[in-house]
């Protein structure tokens, strides 16, 4: 129970430290009255945005990864690794050029790449998933690059950026988006909570008590597709969150697989950390939040495959 | 032709990666006590207890089931009716004999709502059947390949079913936990009044222990019947294409197989 308290804590630090912190450090007692001034621009205008994006796509991903990882019952299996959040970065791309809604163009983006890497692989098991999950996100981020060489300077300087992973041009109303997809998640999950509990346990076991899998994997599918694209319209395509967020979690507070609701938590405080590191670093230039979490994550992925082989899952 | 069977098998046919499993298989398993599914390997043992659990959808044919067709019960009530062990467990991340044996509930359990008096009953006394009541917060990783096999067991009677169906349950355990494992299942049988089916490779340990056998080759129906009947030198025979003589235990009474090759 003691370690059940830990990520909520962990976040509330992080939420504080993002709030005060930046170029200019507010002290508790200039935080709060920042906080009750609506109309103060650091706050409101500046840090709050970024913060509530951070925390919901961190949240988004954080879920999207465990959901993932359990359905396949293969750790690599997770947005990010499998082409989702290219698909998405390509849609959002697509949709930026031709003057498209952007969250419709990530939520195409993401959903057309599911739904292949779901055809190609179906019936060849789960490495098949990751496998045809990386052709798919090779592909899509290729198509991606091409499109941006094409496209004319502005819109290819915003979309760079944007692609490099940044909380920058954050504001309320894609936060608002965000959170949306996460609450309407969030919602689906506790309801199916118990089902879901059964995650990592395989096809024949779920079958077996009494999940309908073909619903059950609509239902993951739709989940994880929605929260990549959410979470990628507001981000960008941040890498290794999904990815690192529930074994993190697992590790940490000892909880039991798929750790839905713990993954969410470790998630955000991860995007809250990488973007807070992002700001400090760089207070003026626009350094992409991204970077911070390739720079954490990319070894880890290196550690867990060494690991992967020494232990039985 | 059985009474009241506890499954009834029409006629089924399946075909599983371009080989024909059961072309037209038909056959009964009655209701109570410890059914034996026995057979050498790739008979189709493992594919007709699947079947069975609902697990594997037929080509064609139909399975029925204490009168009423499987393939019309929705997942949830079939799980409330039977609880299915596949062959090889999953490998699953690490967590505690209880909270794995806890997911034996899910079936039973509502949205929203935390583990019910009845399920933590339920929990309690597969833990205690099991023997594992000790262990109960002990991780998975430190258990040994037996005791796991034990902790599959109790997520399948947390299940609360009438009937449990288990795919070769005696498989990797040694000879004395092989034995205390059957004596277990006879004991669920006899006090709670389960149906259990069973897929067994050791015929002598499944003539000791079923009421029911059923022996299968090349996805047909070789022989069926309590013990005396279905395991006869010609039975054998035609199972295993193995001489073997067959002679009463002479403390059981349960027929043995002495092969003579």
């Amino acid at each position: 129970m003691r370690r059940a308290v830990l990520l909520p804590a962990m976040l509330l630090v992080l939420v504080w430290l993002a709030l005060a912190g930046g170029r200019n450090w507010l002290g508790p007692s200039a935080l709060v009255q920042g906080l009750l001034d609506r109309q103060d621009f650091l706050i409101y205008g500046l840090r709050l945005p970024r913060l509530m994006i951070a925390v919901g796509a961190g949240m988004a991903l954080g879920m999207a990864g465990a959901l993932m990882q359990g359905l396949t019952r293969n750790p690599l299996a997770t947005p990010d690794i499998i082409g989702l959040t290219q698909g998405a970065g390509l849609g959002f791309a697509i949709a930026l050029l031709l003057d498209l809604p952007l969250l419709a163009g990530a939520a195409c983006g993401a959903g057309i790449a599911m739904l292949c890497v779901a055809l190609l692989a179906q019936g060849r098991g789960a490495l098949a998933f990751v496998l045809f999950g990386i052709g798919i996100g090779a592909t899509a981020a290729a198509a991606t690059t091409v499109l941006l060489v094409l496209a004319p300077d502005a819109k290819a300087a915003r979309a760079m950026i944007w692609l490099s992973g940044s909380l920058a041009r954050a504001d309320l109303a894609t936060a608002g988006w965000v959170w949306l997809v996460l609450l309407a998640g969030g919602a689906l999950v506790a309801l199916r909570a118990h089902r879901l509990g059964l995650l990592w346990l395989g096809d024949d076991v779920m079958a077996s008590l009494g999940v309908d899998l073909s619903r059950m994997r609509v239902l993951v599918l739709g989940l994880v597709t929605a929260l990549t694209a959410a979470s990628t319209l507001a981000v960008g395509p941040i890498g290794f969150v999904a990815f690192v967020a529930a074994p993190l979690a697992r590790a940490v507070t000892g909880a039991q697989a798929p750790a839905i609701w713990h993954a969410a938590l470790t998630g955000a405080c991860l995007l809250v950390a990488a973007d807070l590191v992002a700001r400090l670093i760089a207070p003026v230039a626009v350094f992409p939040t991204g970077l911070v979490m390739g720079v954490i994550g990319a070894p880890y992925l290196i550690f867990f495959l060494w690991r992967d082989r020494q232990e039985a899952r | 032709m059985m009474t009241n069977p506890l499954f009834d098998i029409e006629n089924l046919s399946l075909r599983l990666g371009g080989r024909q499993i059961y072309d037209g298989f038909s056959g009964a398993l009655p209701n109570g006590g410890l059914t034996g599914i026995v057979g050498p390997n790739g008979c189709g043992k493992s594919t007709l207890l699947r079947c069975l659990a609902g697990v594997q959808q037929p080509d064609s044919g139909r399975i029925v089931f204490q009168g009423y067709p499987l393939a019309g019960l929705a997942a949830v009530e079939r799980a409330q009716f039977m609880a299915y062990l596949p062959q090889n467990p999953p490998l699953v991340p690490d967590m505690s004999v209880a909270g794995l044996v806890a997911k034996g509930r899910t079936p039973w359990r509502k949205a929203f709502r935390p583990l019910s008096g009845t399920d933590h009953d339920a929990i309690e006394s597969a833990l205690a059947a099991t023997g594992l009541s000790d262990l109960r917060t002990t991780r998975l990783s430190a258990l040994s390949g037996g005791q796991r096999q034990r902790v599959w067991l109790a997520l399948a009677l947390a299940q609360d079913t009438p009937v449990i169906l288990l795919d070769e349950p005696t498989a990797f355990l040694d000879l004395q936990h092989q034995l205390s494992l059957l004596r277990l299942l006879r004991q669920l049988a006899d006090e709670q009044g389960r149906s259990i089916v069973m897929v067994l490779h050791e015929l002598t340990l499944a003539g000791r222990f079923c009421d029911h056998l059923l022996g299968l080759r090349d996805g047909r129906l070789v022989c069926a019947g309590p013990a005396e009947q279905a395991i006869t030198p010609q039975t054998v025979a035609a199972l295993y294409d193995l001489q073997a003589d067959v002679a009463n235990d002479p403390i059981f009474g349960k027929p043995v197989v002495f092969p003579r090759e």
